[in-house]
């Protein structure tokens, strides 16, 4: 019973975080290298300005 | 996914910023692995539009890739083609936008007109001129993009700057053709026409009616603020007076009103 609880706790856990994707930014990287090692993800490119 | 956050004033972000023919902020695109275009998302997105038109580019649904597969397999669908001119036109490509619209045009499938007026608004464009807006305009009164016409029109007139009544006439035509009045539209349509000095009545009536619309204090003032030029600029100083007091009561520290008091008690306006 104990295994069971364990087990159901564990499985509740793990596709909690799976359906919680989180994105960060990648940081000091040029965009030719991150094209390089994008492989066939899609790349977001968030532009911005400070005013 | 991979993110990259690039400010498009500094370093590579300046060229980039310029390849991808980004004009306002916030502008996010998407791209491949080589850097192609995927698609993009223009402007403010509250969460929900936002994450909608995330999974909706994640999925591949109506991506620029896809369309074009689309346009491959049937070259002369109406729907296809309409949404890679807005693509090409998102994207900053008039030229690409031009040649999705002739090709509906030459495939005769633009029952609704739409491919027609797009042709005359990315010609006008091209040439920076209003003329054919206008005569669109006039000719279709009930086009649902009678509101697009008139607006692109008055940039071209305003932006040749030669004659100041056609653009007042085309702005009073413009307001009358939005479904819903907006109080932040008429006010803009109000303070024009105190720089224009022509229909200064109509303007009066405007902005008064959005003054009446607005329940945010500092909008309000700014409203007020137009109305007082507008009698200003009627010879009705004292009036004019009156409804500038009420914006330097508002807010007594705000410089500009407290400019605009001092003028309109200086020498009579001419």
């Amino acid at each position: 019973m104990k295994t069971q609880i364990s087990l159901f706790i564990t499985i509740i856990f793990l596709l909690g975080c799976e359906s919680n994707h989180s994105y960060p930014w990648v940081i000091n990287t040029t965009y030719d290298d991150l094209l390089k090692s994008a492989d066939e993800k899609l790349i977001l490119l968030d532009f911005e300005t400070e005013w | 996914m991979i993110n990259l956050k690039i400010d498009a004033e500094k370093g590579e972000g300046i060229e980039l910023a310029e390849k991808y023919n980004i004009r306002g902020f916030p502008t996010i695109v998407f791209t491949n692995n080589r850097g192609d275009e995927i698609d993009r998302i223009v402007g403010y997105k509250d969460p929900d539009q936002f994450f909608s038109e995330l999974s909706r580019i994640k999925s591949g649904r109506n991506t620029l890739p896809t369309l074009l597969t689309d346009f491959q397999t049937n070259p002369n669908n109406f729907s296809t083609l309409f949404k890679l001119t807005k693509k090409y036109e998102a994207m900053g490509d008039p030229a690409s936008a031009t040649r999705m619209i002739n090709a509906i045009l030459k495939a005769g499938v633009d029952s609704s007109g739409t491919a027609k007026f797009f042709s005359i608004l990315y010609q006008s464009r091209e040439i920076q001129k209003p003329d054919g807006l206008l005569e669109y305009a006039n000719n279709h009164p009930e086009s649902g993009y009678l509101t697009t016409a008139l607006q692109e029109a008055m940039y071209f007139i305003r932006r040749i700057g030669k004659n100041k009544q056609l653009e007042a006439d085309v702005y009073v035509r413009l307001i009358n053709s939005y479904e819903e009045e907006n109080p932040g539209m008429l006010n803009s349509f109000a303070w024009r026409m105190s720089e224009l000095k022509l229909y200064l009545d109509l303007a009066l009536e405007k902005v008064t009616w959005a003054i009446g619309q607005t329940s945010d204090n500092k909008q309000k003032h700014m409203f007020i603020d137009t109305k007082a030029e507008i009698l200003w600029k009627l010879n009705r100083i004292d009036d004019a007076i009156l409804e500038i007091e009420k914006c330097t009561t508002f807010d007594p520290n705000n410089i500009y009103y407290k400019e605009q008091l001092e003028k309109f008690k200086g020498p009579i306006n001419t």
